[in-house]
């Protein structure tokens, strides 16, 4: 065999190896949105008494609440309600967003000022609208149940601080992971859109909805302006970002919410002031894209953004 | 600080260098390490800020993006400028922390820019994306309607939407100067029907968008762009490898240090192991030099005792020369004239020996000489004996006009032990004429020292055991006829009741220097029982007796605690003759004599008498010598001798004579006759271990 067969050869058995390896991947780099990944990363026994912490209503200080009261798993980890009902029944000023899927969020709350789920956790429990209990009455509980010690045991070689409870917590969040949805589905090639979910699809994308909804969780990646286009009139006491950095630039400002599941998380917006999804779509439009859609496009773009529903996390089956 | 504490320190100290050395490897491999790590990051640092840029170059071109490739990119620059942090502490340089706080203020600002940039990106990118389209949906709606009542409206979309797009594209704000204008003038116009208001009422608010955003949108891009990020990297990276190239001088510098120590050390240590050898070796010289020094006799040169003692003497043959009454010489003409002797003798030995190889010359110690002969010349050791003594007796030693001649004594001994052979072959040659003498190996030496051993631990032991004794012989008064007096003379009661006469064991005791003991027995034991009469008696005193201090002591405080026995005690001197110095004799006697007791000269005119001396010595009484007495009946020598004696006597004012060993009738009658005081001797009594009834036992 000359050189340039040997060459040849070469390079044909060298991308027979490489092709399907590489396919995959890039076929659907150039989509906006990404699936969400089928494997993920979290340790299962901490996850486990995260899990149970999640439920615990012992965590607030009238034994009412627990942190599933709000993102109940049944509803799509979401309370449906417009404002939640924190200890006492006292209602918050802010729609409570899912957990589901909130790993892959880049900030967490509606104004991003937890940096991380553990840093989140922190916040409900010790907001006295919401379930109002300070670190050392949480550790009292903690401390004095069996099962808590056992399964604290099973990961940590020391007695669990506040700090081992939110890092628990967090980590049961990080196993509320939908994948395998319709649309990841399709993204992965496995499925086909419906000839309606497929213009949905596409006018998402030509309306700009796209512009802020990208990503692995279509939105949770970026700050936006409610009312960028068409201004709201907003609530002053409402928590924009404006409330963490006082910049102007900053006012009605909020981190983009997460599409994943969003026939499930109803009302919709940060004050909950869209009660169906139609009527979610139709504002997002008018206001932030100066586009009054007609009835068939809203169609179009619900029946789209169910095929975002994914399939319920293992950890909790 | 001893060397032992110095060895030790060094050793020490070598440890803790080659600790240190270990140390300093394991340091410089953990910068490596770290090194290696830190450009790592850095490198991720900047390969996050080309993600970065890029990324805001897509997203300001590309209609539709994902943010999350910026939120990983800035996720990815936490974790390696978190662990660049981490490294760093263990540095601490405080250029690069400056530089560090830096980096942290342009990356907090730079995701806060990120994130204000997608915020406009998506409103900006939204709204010039939807303006020119509007403009198409209106041309396509409106084309076919009233013309001139929207010339003007198209015309005024036109402009909105060309600039948009080309400050849109160009991002720059520019090209929409007149925005605000033309947005002042679309709503301004008037439109009839709902639907026309409705578009330009969407198409002015997109306007406003872009009008109210544009520039800070670009802002946001420049302020991004402007950030010094890369700038501070660079900077970081050149003082690190500037810190780098320090630390690894300073590494250098310690090595080499370390290692020059540790050579130093090193060094030290051999320096001492050299040293400690070289003192070793000095050490042996110097014992070797008193060794010999020790063998060696200072006055003559010659090895001495202990020289000969190392020599093999196996098969060797021995000569030991004594020089005859050496203490006369001394005595005489003092120790240097002595000293003097010694050494001349022994060059004179020397030069007469056939050769000094095999015929070996030693100073035994004060006037012995010891001739090792080899051994195949054992039969030449008689006639150079002879010949030595010859010459010596021939010579003249001539010391400040003093002409000293000796003579000597040869033992030789051919078997071992040859020391002690020769030595007793030395001491036969004393006691007989000859002056030579080879041990001959009968075994008549070392029964007479084996019966002195024995004698000499019999006498001690009856020392111990009160078994040494007097006996009394009784003195006759010729002249009242009566006992008046008694000779105490010693005797050893042995363990089976016999009677050991002195003649048993003087020798040994006086060898043994014994007699002063003996003496103080017997002075004390006879006084004891003289206590208890008026009877007179004697004790026998060797000259020895008398230079004794502390039996000097013992008689004088005995004589002054009982005058009155001290009164009827007589001091018998024996061997008048041997006596040397008769000034101190004469003062010690003097003494005596003042607590009471009278003095007696025993075996008066046995051989040679100083009679001037004995003249001279205030005694109160002499003691004819047995054998001018025993025949005295028969010989007229005798007698004449005895009666010369008598008249001395009388001349001399010794009040009192005694005529020993009277062993017969006959003997007796002619010392009555020569009218000598007293009679002594088995004619009158036997030495017995009680007094006798009569005499002086009455009076008590």
């Amino acid at each position: 065999m000359n050189f340039p067969g040997k060459f040849l050869s070469a390079t044909l058995l060298g991308l027979a190896v490489v092709l399907p390896v590489v396919l995959p991947v890039t076929t659907f780099a150039r989509e906006p949105i990404e699936p969400i990944p089928q494997l993920f990363d979290y340790d299962r026994e901490k996850a486990l008494v995260g899990k149970r912490l999640f439920m615990d209503k012992r965590f607030s200080s009238d034994g009412t609440v627990s942190c599933a009261t709000c993102h109940d798993l049944e509803k799509g980890g979401v309370d449906n309600m417009k404002f939640s009902l924190g200890v006492q029944n006292q209602k918050g000023n802010m729609n409570a967003p899912t957990v589901l899927n909130s790993r892959f969020n880049f900030r967490q709350f509606w104004n991003g000022r937890a940096e991380d789920l553990k840093e989140q956790a922190a916040g409900p429990i010790h907001n006295p609208v919401e379930m109002g209990l300070d670190d050392e009455k949480v550790m009292n509980i903690v401390l004095s149940d069996k099962d808590y010690q056992a399964g604290f045991k099973k990961f940590l070689d020391r007695e669990p601080t506040f700090d081992d409870v939110l890092d628990a917590i967090a980590e049961f969040e990080k196993a509320l992971v939908t994948p395998d949805s319709k649309f990841d589905r399709y993204l992965r090639g496995e499925t086909v859109l419906s000839e309606e979910e497929r213009r949905g699809y596409l006018a998402f994308k030509q309306l700009g909805c796209v512009s802020c909804h990208n990503g692995v969780n279509v939105g949770g990646n970026s700050f936006q302006y409610f009312g960028a286009v068409n201004p709201v009139q907003e609530d002053p006491n409402a928590s924009d970002r404006y409330q963490v950095t006082r910049d102007p630039f900053d006012r009605s400002r909020y981190k983009v919410p997460t599409l994943r599941n969003i026939e499930l998380t109803y009302p919709y917006f940060h004050d909950g002031s869209a009660s169906t999804l139609n009527e979610a779509v139709s504002m997002m439009a008018h206001h932030n894209l100066g586009f009054d859609l007609t009835e068939e496009e809203v169609n179009d773009i619900v029946a789209f953004l169910k095929t975002l529903t994914g399939v319920m996390p293992e950890i909790l089956r | 600080m001893t060397r032992k504490t110095i060895v030790r320190l060094v050793i020490f100290l070598t440890f803790i260098i080659g600790g240190a050395f270990g140390y300093s490897d394991f340091l410089i491999r953990q910068q490596l390490v770290n090194n290696e790590q830190f450009r790592l990051h850095l490198n991720e640092l900047n390969k996050n800020q080309s993600l970065l840029l890029e990324e805001l170059l897509k997203g300001t071109y590309l209609l539709v993006h994902n943010y999350d490739t910026t939120n990983k990119a800035f996720q990815n620059i936490d974790e390696h400028f978190t662990k660049l942090r981490m490294l760093e502490g263990e540095q601490g340089n405080e250029e690069i922390s400056v530089q560090f706080a830096l980096l942290d203020q342009y990356i907090n600002k730079q995701q806060e820019l990120f994130k204000k940039f997608e915020t406009l990106n998506s409103i900006i990118k939204n709204s010039s994306q939807a303006i020119p389209g509007m403009l198409g949906r209106y041309m396509k709606t409106h084309f076919n309607e009233d013309w001139l009542e929207h010339r003007n409206y198209l015309r005024l979309i036109l402009q909105v939407s060309g600039s948009v797009t080309l400050a849109k594209i160009n991002q720059d704000p520019d090209y929409i100067y007149n925005l605000s204008e033309l947005i002042t003038k679309l709503e301004q116009f008037g439109f009839s029907d709902e639907k026309s208001k409705k578009f330009n009422r969407v198409f002015i608010s997109h306007a406003r968008v872009i009008n109210r955003s544009l520039a800070e949108y670009v802002r946001a891009i420049d302020d991004i762009h402007d950030l010094p990020l890369r700038e501070n990297l660079l900077k970081i990276l050149e003082i690190h490898l500037l810190e780098n190239e320090r630390i690894q001088g300073q590494f250098q510098l310690i090595n080499l240090s370390l290692a020059v120590a540790f050579i130093a050390s090193m060094m030290f240590i051999m320096f001492l192991l050299l040293k400690v050898q070289r003192e070793n070796i000095e050490l042996i010289e110097l014992q070797q030099a008193l060794e010999d020094a020790a063998k060696l006799d200072k006055l003559t040169g010659l090895k001495n005792r202990f020289g000969l003692l190392q020599e093999d003497l196996e098969d060797k043959s021995l000569m030991l020369i004594n020089i005859d009454q050496f203490k006369h010489v001394n005595d005489f003409y003092g120790s240097p004239a002595g000293d003097f002797v010694l050494k001349e003798l022994s060059g004179f030995i020397l030069a007469n020996l056939p050769d000094t190889r095999h015929y070996r010359l030693y100073r035994m110690g004060g006037d012995e000489f010891a001739i090792v002969v080899d051994g195949d010349l054992s039969l030449a050791c008689h006639s150079l004996g002879e010949k030595l003594l010859h010459l010596i007796e021939a010579c003249r030693f001539n010391f400040e006009d003093a002409d000293i001649q000796v003579s000597a004594s040869i033992g030789v001994a051919h078997e071992q032990p040859l020391l002690e052979k020769a030595d007793i072959a030395l001491k036969s040659v004393k006691k007989s004429r000859n002056h030579y003498m080879e041990y001959q190996g009968d075994l008549q030496f070392e029964q007479k020292i084996a019966v002195n051993l024995s004698t000499l631990k019999m006498i001690k032991q009856a020392l111990i055991q009160g078994r040494v004794v007097p006996f009394f012989q009784p003195l006759l008064n010729n002249q009242s006829g009566k006992i008046e007096k008694y000779e105490c003379l010693i005797r050893i009661i042995e363990k089976d009741e016999s009677v050991l006469n002195p003649g048993h064991f003087l020798d040994v005791a006086k060898e043994s220097r014994l007699t002063g003991q003996l003496t103080r027995v017997m002075v004390e034991k006879s006084m004891e029982v003289f206590r208890h009469n008026k009877c007179r008696f004697s004790v026998n005193f060797a000259a020895e007796d008398l230079l004794d201090r502390e039996v000097m002591e013992f008689v004088i405080h005995a004589l002054s605690v009982n005058p009155e026995i001290a009164s009827r005690m007589t001091i018998e001197v024996l061997e008048t003759e041997a006596i040397e110095d008769y000034e101190i004799i004469r003062g010690v006697l003097r003494e005596l004599k003042s607590y009471g007791c009278s003095i007696s000269i025993d075996d008066f005119g046995a051989g040679y008498s100083n009679l001037k001396q004995v003249f001279r010595l205030d005694i109160d009484q002499l003691k004819i010598d047995a054998s001018l007495i025993r025949d005295i009946d028969k010989s007229e020598d005798a007698k004449a001798i005895v009666i010369a004696i008598v008249e001395f006597a009388k001349i001399a004012q010794i009040p009192s004579l005694v005529a020993e060993f009277v062993h017969s009738a006959d003997v007796q009658k002619v010392v009555e006759e020569l009218g000598i005081e007293y009679s002594q001797g088995y004619h009158i009594g036997k030495p017995m271990p009680d007094l006798l009834e009569i005499g002086c036992k009455a009076d008590s």
